[in-house]
């Protein structure tokens, strides 16, 4: 009797250490293999997903100024960027209108003012014109030109008028900051010709626009004379009158036709 | 005593014989049954990712009034080759879309620009400045990108 159990345990303990290694042989050569090609694929769309969100990220911060401008006497405009993003920026599309090139342009990080280059314009003797002008970088950003539509009127290069722009916040978390009389006074530094405007009883925000059509001289006078600097100064009065407070004297330059037609100043 | 041992050893051999066998059918049924699972599943994160990366824009448009025609420039800026359907709705009534002349989409290679042309020549269709354009793109991993347009 005792001879048979032992023979009975035997023949079980054989297959049990067949079925043992077979189960065994099965978890590492199929289960586990398949649970990590499942975990590398994991972390390669996690990685992707990480990936992905440094690009977007990196989409939404892009940013930098475009200028496209006329050269004078000549049918092309010449373009110039300024970065204002800690990346390179790769340029690789421009657009003149609706038609498309490719261009191949790298800007370094916070490069200021680099001029890319000058590109033919279709203009028509007698025909007037307009050119807008716009380039898309590799992160899919459009950027428009920053001086707007270039106009040529058959003949020559035209004007845009050249603005600035004026905001002026409250001056205090007080209601009675909040409103008064403000006063800004543009002097053109060459000339002393100078602009005042005034506004009052604003609350909150009050904005100044000068169109200084006197001041407004040919691209080919700009050029010649370098950029336009302008003396600007704000006053404030209170609500509860009293004399003029100076709150903001600064100098401000327009660069066009190499830089925008239009300033805006933030006080 | 002896053909008693003789039938233990062949019943030991033939038990392990069929543990063996059937242990073997598992085996390469578990092999087949989680090589499949397990690229299935590598195919459908692989496709995931791709409907991640994927990128696209419309970068412009422009209708063109005496030919009557709209033109769609659609950037792919991402890594991943893309198939896009182009669903135009112009004066909130005229509705035209590429899935009838290209039903299985239109491709655009990874960084290249596609331009999708639009007739709208016919007498009810012609659009006059000042009408308005709404242009879908919508890529087949389900991404969308959506611009607004006015005619000058």
């Amino acid at each position: 009797m005792r001879t048979n159990r032992m023979w009975c345990r035997s023949r079980k303990g054989m297959s049990t250490v067949l079925g043992t290694l077979i189960f065994v042989g099965i978890l590492f050569s199929a289960v586990v293999p398949m649970f990590l090609v499942m975990q590398q694929a994991d972390i390669i769309l996690d990685q992707e997903k990480l990936e992905i969100r440094r690009v977007d990220d990196e989409r939404s911060r892009e940013l930098m100024d475009f200028y496209a401008y006329p050269v004078n006497d000549e049918d092309k405009i010449e373009l110039k960027v300024t970065s204002r993003f800690e990346l390179p920026i790769h340029i690789v599309h421009l657009w003149i209108n609706n038609t498309r090139r490719d261009i191949d342009f790298e800007i370094p990080p916070m490069e200021q003012d680099m001029v890319l280059d000058q590109y033919d314009v279709p203009t028509k003797a007698g025909v007037t014109k307009e050119f807008k002008v716009k380039i898309t970088t590799d992160r899919g950003n459009v950027y428009e030109s920053k001086t707007g539509d270039i106009i040529h009127d058959g003949s020559d290069w035209t004007n845009p008028e050249l603005q600035v722009i004026v905001f002026v916040g409250a001056q205090g978390s007080g209601w009675w900051n909040q409103w008064g009389n403000y006063k800004a006074k543009l002097t053109r530094t060459a000339t002393g010709y100078s602009y005042e405007q005034t506004k009052s009883w604003t609350f909150g925000t009050c904005m100044f626009q000068f169109d200084p059509s006197g001041i407004t001289v040919t691209p080919i006078t700009l050029t010649d004379s370098g950029p336009g600097t302008y003396h600007l100064l704000v006053q404030r009065k209170s609500f509860w009158g009293g004399s003029w407070t100076t709150i903001r004297v600064m100098d401000v330059t327009i660069t066009w036709p190499s830089g925008s037609p239009i300033v805006e100043v933030y006080i | 005593m002896r053909r008693r041992a003789l039938s233990e050893v062949i019943s030991t051999v033939i038990l392990s014989g069929v543990v063996l066998a059937i242990g073997g059918a598992i085996w390469a049924y578990s092999l087949g049954a989680t090589t499949a699972i397990a690229d299935g599943y590598v195919s459908d994160t692989l496709g995931l990712v791709d409907e991640i990366v994927e990128r696209f824009d419309v970068e412009h448009i422009h209708y063109n009034l005496t030919k009557d025609i709209l033109r769609i420039w659609i950037y792919n800026y991402g890594e991943v080759d893309i198939t896009v359907d182009v669903y135009v709705t112009a004066k909130s009534t005229i509705e035209k879309s590429t899935r009838g002349d290209q039903p299985n989409g239109v491709d655009i290679l990874s960084e290249q620009v596609l331009i999708v042309t639009f007739d709208f020549s016919a007498p009810a269709d012609s659009l006059v400045s000042g009408d308005s354009v709404a242009v879908e793109v919508y890529s087949r991993r389900q991404n969308c990108a959506y611009k607004s347009y006015v005619v000058p």
